[in-house]
């Protein structure tokens, strides 16, 4: 399995605006890399860049070493699942898969083990000889995923690729797909919009924003220590403020400058009744997450998040709030 | 009775009074008597055959251009195609008829660029010319048909193909063009339909050289006197083109909704790189695009400014003349003044017809509404001239032979499927729920339909019938049987003078024709609303 070095990628669109700025990634063997960031950050400019779709106005991606930034994207040996699957309603599933093997110049007996192979990988055994119609959502996905790898490419990519299934369809294919990818050594580069989704099956997350890397970290890592004060709101609900409005020290200072913003994450917020020593405010909504009360309270002209078990909180409630540890971010 | 089938009855016996009627009159007639016979010793069999080759080989080299040009306009990196398009496009806004009194110009016997270069390049009467017609003037509404179906194709599809190893050729042949055979097969299914039921070009380029193919035949028959009972022997060649249009209309009809079902629409397709070929690919394009737009032109203009066939173009013999003279030309006056009232009535009457079909096809669930639909689509499939027999027929039992209603009611009859056809779509893209917004407000079913859906439909419904008034304007098949003193149209007097060896006068009016119809073309597509 292949590595990808990303080195100082632009992209910038016909109409003038900039797709991506100064990008550099490093994508190890066998490395599975999630993309995220709000809609208009650049992430799926990104992955369709690696993918060879858009031509970078300055910078390189290579592949094993091997820069491909002018290389077409059916030369560049990768697989690749869409959003809305992209099966080929007009060839069998068996057809849709074996296409790749057939422009490889794969010989015709192999092909046949091969398309039969994958297809039981990703739990379609049986189906070779159906079409694309007679299948459901999930089950197409699955075929678009077969005809990803069946080719053994060097790089795995997925564009929102469960984003169209339900739950809890979706979160079935998700597993089966991070034992694939592991099983098969895939590196992949996986884009979504669904930070739960990024945080649970990558190795590593890369955080775009406005066409640039906010931050590259592991999950654990991104959640508890995020590396600017934007990620900290994208990531982990914080809440931003000025430091002169919220007289509590920071546990941690972060980068450098004038200003120092604090982000205050939920678990940073503890509810108590009224009247107790803190901040007054009171509860704007209540809803039911597995177990606790995920709450957001009005305080000091803004909105925090907050986690409460026990007696469910009303909507109106004044309470008192205290807050604990934020983190501080200067620039 | 609650207001809804009320209008659903009257919808019924308004399309059984104008199309129903008109052509059962057509099968009536012809069932009364056998003219085979007659229509063998015609030269029946040459004419079918003519129509037969001429057709299919039309429909083929029209489904291939116009493929070529979908493809080359919308899916390449060719340069300059937002002007190109309009070159290229430029024949549909060019009446057949027109096109081929231009043509003719050009290479007719001892005409125009024969006569220029001194020696015969191309005889355009025969066969060969007027397939090379039909051809030209089939092409746009294949590339119309194809670029639609090109823009459904979701780009994600191609991009599939392309990252599993396959180049832009590779991607056309394994992915685009298989993906595109739906609307090939509809876009060569009319076009065939509509160049058998071509009269124009085989009258004026066929007849000289005594090539006649059904059309043609029917007009001759009707004219000449050649038979002993013409309509009854016409009605004999109707019945065949009839069940022809029949199974192509509902040949289109079940391609459609098979095609329709399956493909989303998508954002940005994907382009392909010519390459090297980049540069020769577009300036082979633009010479035909010059071509096919400033030739007839050009013909039309040379011939329109000599006062007199025969006479050498130089600077001293040009003359406005023959615009003054047909202008003010009391016949041609006339027709002008009769296809402006019958095409602006005609527009009138075909869009609401159109708009209220349209509402109850797509948004009622109605036993019969696919019959509605197909008998309204049904004459876009037939030769105009079956329909003028049908009315013609009708004329004579209802005493409106010999008037400006007869004509109307073939019009109503002829083009109340381009209003269908224009608000089909969008009120099939409409939402059930802003139908059901308005009944939970408290309208009725008809007020829901019409204050909600049918109120956002009006804009396509009027864009069909400015689509009804500028075909009604300067049609000649559906009107030429059935015209009388008084009630000519301005189609017809082209004709006639063509006909009647007033070649100057013809080439001036066909070339005020082609004129009004490319500006009306670069008017529309400056302003989009039109276009979608």
């Amino acid at each position: 399995m292949s590595s990808i070095d990303i080195h100082d990628l632009t992209v910038t669109f016909p109409d003038g605006t900039t797709g991506l700025a100064d990008v550099d990634l490093q994508v190890h063997p066998e490395e599975f890399i999630a993309l995220i960031g709000a809609s208009g950050s650049g992430k799926t400019t990104l992955l369709r860049t690696i993918a060879g779709f858009i031509a970078p106005s300055k910078g390189h991606v290579a592949i094993d070493g091997r820069d491909v930034t002018d290389v077409p994207p059916e030369k560049r040996r990768m697989g690749m699942v869409f959003q809305q699957h992209a099966v080929w309603p007009h060839m069998s599933v068996a057809a849709n898969v074996e296409y790749p093997l057939k422009r490889g110049g794969v010989d015709k007996r192999e092909r046949g083990q091969r398309v039969e192979r994958a297809l039981e990988l990703v739990g379609m055994g049986g189906f070779a000889r159906r079409r694309p119609e007679s299948l459901s959502g999930g089950q197409r996905q699955r075929v678009a995923l077969a005809r990803a790898i069946v080719a053994d490419p060097t790089v795995l990519l997925l564009d929102e690729a469960l984003s169209a299934l339900d739950e809890p369809l979706r979160d079935s294919l998700r597993r089966e797909l991070v034992s694939l990818t592991r099983r098969e050594g895939l590196t992949t580069v996986h884009v979504t919009h669904d930070r739960a989704e990024a945080l649970s099956i990558a190795d590593r997350i890369v955080v775009l924003g406005e066409g640039r890397i906010q931050q590259i970290a592991a999950p654990a890592e991104l959640v508890s220590r995020p590396a600017t004060a934007e990620v900290a709101a994208f990531i982990a609900d914080a809440t931003l403020l000025d430091a002169a409005s919220l007289p509590v020290e920071p546990s941690e200072i972060i980068g450098s400058g004038e200003t120092l913003t604090l982000a205050v994450l939920p678990h940073m917020v503890e509810v108590l009744p009224p009247g107790e020593d803190g901040i007054p405010a009171q509860v704007r909504s209540v809803l039911y997450d597995a177990g606790d009360w995920s709450l957001t309270l009005d305080a000091l002209d803004t909105v925090f998040r907050a986690t409460v078990r026990g007696t469910r909180p009303e909507v109106g409630d004044p309470v008192t709030m205290r807050v604990t540890g934020p983190l501080g971010y200067r620039s | 009775m609650p207001a809804l089938p009320l209008m659903r009855v009257g919808v019924w016996l308004i399309v059984l009074g104008l199309f129903v009627t008109p052509l059962a009159l057509v099968v009536a007639l012809a069932a009364g008597g056998n003219q085979i016979p007659v229509l063998l010793d015609q030269g029946l069999g040459t004419a079918v055959w003519n129509s037969t080759y001429t057709t299919l080989l039309s429909a083929l080299g029209a489904t291939v251009v116009g493929t070529a040009i979908a493809l080359l306009l919308d899916r390449t990196n060719a340069r300059g195609t937002t002007v190109l398009r309009l070159f290229l496009l430029s024949p549909l806004l060019i009446p057949p008829f027109i096109g081929a009194i231009a043509w003719l110009q050009l290479f007719g016997p001892n005409q125009g660029l024969n006569r220029f270069f001194g020696t015969e390049i191309w005889n355009i009467y025969g066969a060969d010319g007027v397939t090379f017609l039909l051809v030209l003037h089939s092409y746009p509404i294949v590339y119309v048909i194809v670029a639609a179906g090109l823009r459904s194709i979701p780009s994600d599809l191609e991009q599939a193909a392309r990252i599993s190893g396959a180049g832009t050729s590779t991607v056309l042949r394994t992915v685009t063009l298989p993906l595109l055979r739906p609307a090939l097969l509809s876009a060569f299914t009319l076009t065939a339909v509509a160049n058998l039921a071509d009269f124009g070009i085989p009258a004026l380029l066929g007849s000289p050289a005594r090539f006649e193919t059904l059309a043609t035949m029917i007009y001759r028959f009707m004219e000449s006197g050649t038979v002993a009972n013409p309509l009854q022997t016409v009605s004999t060649i109707g019945v065949v083109l009839l069940f022809l249009g029949i199974a192509s209309v509902t040949a289109d009809h079940l391609v459609s909704r098979w095609a329709g079902s399956k493909l989303q629409d998508t954002g940005q397709a994907l382009r392909f790189d010519l390459g090297a070929a980049r540069w020769p690919v577009t300036i082979v394009a633009w010479v035909l695009g010059l071509a096919v737009t400033l030739g007839p032109i050009m013909g039309l203009a040379y011939r329109a400014l000599l006062p007199a066939p025969g006479v050498p173009f130089t600077m001293d013999t040009i003359t406005l003349d023959n615009f003054r003279r047909s202008i003010a030309n009391p016949r041609v006056v006339e027709g002008f003044s009769n296809s402006v009232t019958l095409a602006l009535s005609a527009a009138v009457i075909c869009g609401v017809l159109g708009w209220i079909i349209g509402l109850l096809v797509t948004r009622t669930r109605f036993l019969g509404n696919t019959a509605l639909t197909l008998t309204v689509l049904l004459p876009t499939a037939l030769p105009g001239l079956i329909i003028g027999v049908g009315w013609l027929i009708l004329g004579r039992y209802t005493g409106t032979y010999n008037t400006m209603w007869v004509i109307l009611g073939a019009y109503v009859c002829a083009f109340t499927a381009l209003v269908l056809q224009a608000v089909r779509a969008p009120l099939q893209g409409t939402p059930l729920a802003v139908e059901e917004a308005a009944r939970i407000s408290g309208a009725g079913r008809l007020w829901a339909l019409l204050s909600t859906t049918g109120a956002m439909a009006i804009p396509a419904a009027f864009s069909g019938a400015v689509l009804v008034a500028v075909t009604a304007v300067r049609e000649l098949t559906v009107s030429i049987l059935l015209i009388a003193p008084g009630t000519t149209t301005l189609g017809v007097q082209v004709f006639n003078l063509q006909q009647a060896g007033n070649y100057n006068q013809a080439s001036a009016l066909s070339l005020m024709f082609a004129v009004v119809g490319i500006v009306a073309l670069a008017l529309t597509v400056r302003s989009p609303k039109v276009r979608s």
